[in-house]
């Protein structure tokens, strides 16, 4: 009956067209356009700190950013792209590599490489270590190489897993499948598995064994991805691209939906975005109409900025945005290093650094 | 002077009353032909129309010898620019939504013929005027995309994006854009002048050669452009061309 009326769910969380309005502790703000911008590069995708020095990832290379000097040397160079990037307490710093699977440094810069199954190598999004040095590794989806996310979005797929690897044994096990696009993961401190649900719009806490437990953040205004957790237990959770009516619309229109996923150029599809459109064949919204030389700001752009700061509990404290008429969209990663916040614009393409806590989302 | 024509003989719903007259030029005898882009909609409304895609407006002609005004064409899709060709025969008229401007002879041997003079344009075309040399100005006041292309061949996926989700989120022709094309008088494009950034002067939709300048205009920008034509006449102006020199 709910298929008939054309309301039909596109996944468990979902409420018709309804996307929900920024407000509260989300309320808009251009924090993430005033941060001060300390590294440049087209690639820019994960964030870690290792020995009190910041770490991330671009394209195939991981690089280092000197606290002091603002310096960004090379740490090692691959000859694959990273998808992901994570470090543990003990030192031990873990890498994603397309294709591949995972390289593993040890403290003592000792290099070991686990080969992951085919059909977990493309699309690894996120890492985090347990207490036993072991590696949770969320898999965006099977059917789907990571370039390929917006594919997988319209597809509307769920074949997103969390794996668990023992690098000592080389085991690989999985966790829990069917996820809709897991895209950012960290454990809690009852090491509950916090993953971030891209197309479900939703953050969940999973069991070390994967059973659903609770949902944490619910019917978010934007496609969340990875997340952090800082010294005092609050998490940041860094949003990726923004959720429109319009595309939960044409998900709903499964004839529209096969024309432009069969008939038009990936540039050209009706969706979201990294970063702005540079395609001339970019499908204009009413809402993104520039009059007077002006792009409103609250403009239904394909692209958008968002973190967002949530307490131990993952209630929202404060967010950081960087709206229609900003550059700063597509965050990738965030997290928090000492009285500073930084986040990885992937859809401009830069390293941002603002002072955590200055961002009043109220 | 007028603002009703003929009433449709099959139309429920009056339709005599003009709502969207889009533009007009003035025959050689003096009889105005102009068009009336949709009868359905409001001036606010035309993205409305773009996205029903329909033809619902149509070609009109007023006659001050007579006082009164007939419908010479309907069916139309958006007629909106009309400009009377050289000839002093026939007129040219752009289809917005159909992206393609139509030739029309209202005088002489050919009278009552309608051909298509351009088709399949990049744009949606607005305003046509004659250029110095012959040939037409035509202003495209947004872009197709292959994205809103697609949604023109599903009219019921348009009937419920209109209604399902508010406006601003609906797919759109790109008028972020300006561009103005110039035909010679065979159609053929000869020259194409973009501002693809469309921050100063997006949706151009109405230009006029005067004295080897290209005055741009647009109906939701507050300024107005011009460029100056390296090989244009720079004694040449519309008015004169077409009308002689005012005694």
């Amino acid at each position: 009956m709910m298929r008939l009326f054309g309301r039909r769910q596109a996944n468990p969380s979902d409420h018709g067209l309804y996307v929900p309005t920024m407000d509260g502790p989300l309320r808009p703000n251009d924090h993430l356009d005033r941060a001060s911008i300390v590294w440049t590069g087209a690639h820019i995708d994960d964030l870690a700190v290792l020995n009190g020095e910041l770490v991330f990832t671009s394209k195939n290379r991981l690089l280092s950013l000197h606290a002091e000097d603002g310096e960004v040397t090379l740490i090692k160079a691959f000859d694959r792209q990273i998808t992901a990037l994570v470090v543990a307490a003990s030192g031990l710093l873990a890498v994603a590599l397309f294709g591949e699977g995972l390289w593993l440094r040890s403290a003592d810069d000792q290099w070991q490489k686990i080969v992951l199954p085919e059909k977990y190598n493309a699309c690894v999004t996120a890492l985090h270590f347990d207490s036993n040095d072991g590696l949770y590794c969320a898999i965006g989806s099977n059917a789907n190489p990571i370039s390929a996310w917006r594919r997988d979005l319209f597809e509307r797929n769920a074949h997103g897993e969390i794996l668990h690897v023992q690098p000592a044994q080389a085991k690989v096990r999985s966790v829990v499948g069917d996820l809709h696009y897991p895209a950012g993961l960290v454990l809690d401190g009852n090491g509950d598995i916090i993953v971030a649900e891209a197309w479900a719009h939703r953050v969940v806490a999973l069991s070390p064994q994967g059973a659903l437990k609770r949902t944490l953040l619910a019917d978010l205004p934007a496609y969340p991805g990875r997340l952090s957790v800082d010294g005092e237990g609050h998490y940041l959770v860094s949003l990726f691209a923004p959720r429109r009516q319009i595309y939960e619309f044409i998900l709903r229109e499964p004839g529209f939906l096969q024309g432009m996923l069969a008939k038009l150029e990936e540039d050209e599809w009706v969706g979201p975005t990294y970063g702005r459109p540079r395609s001339a064949n970019y499908p204009l919204l009413q809402g993104e109409v520039r009059q007077m030389g002006v792009m409103k700001p609250w403009a239904p752009s394909s692209s958008y900025g968002l973190v967002i700061a949530c307490d131990g509990d993952f209630a929202p404290l404060e967010s950081w945005h960087s709206r229609a008429d900003g550059q700063m969209h597509g965050i990738s990663a965030a997290l928090r290093f000492g009285e500073h916040m930084f986040a990885a614009s992937k859809g401009h393409g830069c390293l941002l650094m603002m002072r955590a806590g200055a961002g009043d989302g109220h | 002077m007028t603002d009703e024509t003929d009433r449709s003989l099959t139309s429920i719903i009056d339709d005599s009353r003009l709502r969207l007259p889009d533009d007009l030029d003035i025959a050689p005898d003096g009889r105005i032909f102009f068009t009336e882009a949709t009868k359905r909609y409001e001036m606010t409304e035309w993205a409305v129309d773009a996205l029903e895609g329909r033809g619902n407006g149509r070609l009109l002609e007023y006659d001050p010898k007579s006082g009164k005004t007939r419908t010479v064409l309907k069916n139309l899709i958006f007629p909106n620019g009309v400009t009377i060709c050289p000839d002093g025969d026939s007129l040219l008229f752009a289809e917005t939504w159909a992206c393609r401007i139509n030739r029309y002879w209202f005088a002489g041997p050919r009278k009552g013929r309608r051909e298509i003079f351009l088709d399949n344009l990049p744009g949606y075309p607005d305003n046509i005027n004659r250029a110095s040399d012959g040939g037409y100005w035509i202003a495209l006041l947004g872009m197709r995309t292959p994205a809103f292309d697609l949604t023109m061949q599903h009219p019921s996926f348009r009937r419920r994006m209109a209604v399902r989700i508010p406006a601003d989120q609906w797919l759109f022709p790109n008028i972020n854009k300006g561009c103005v094309i110039k035909v010679n008088g065979d159609g053929k494009v000869t020259q194409s002048l973009w501002e693809a950034a469309g921050e100063q002067l997006p949706s151009v939709t109405s230009m006029r050669e005067h004295r080897g300048w290209l005055y741009l205009g647009g109906v939701t920008n507050n300024r107005i452009g011009r460029i100056r034509l390296a090989q244009a006449d720079e004694n040449w102006d519309a008015n004169t061309a077409y009308w002689g020199p005012s005694s």
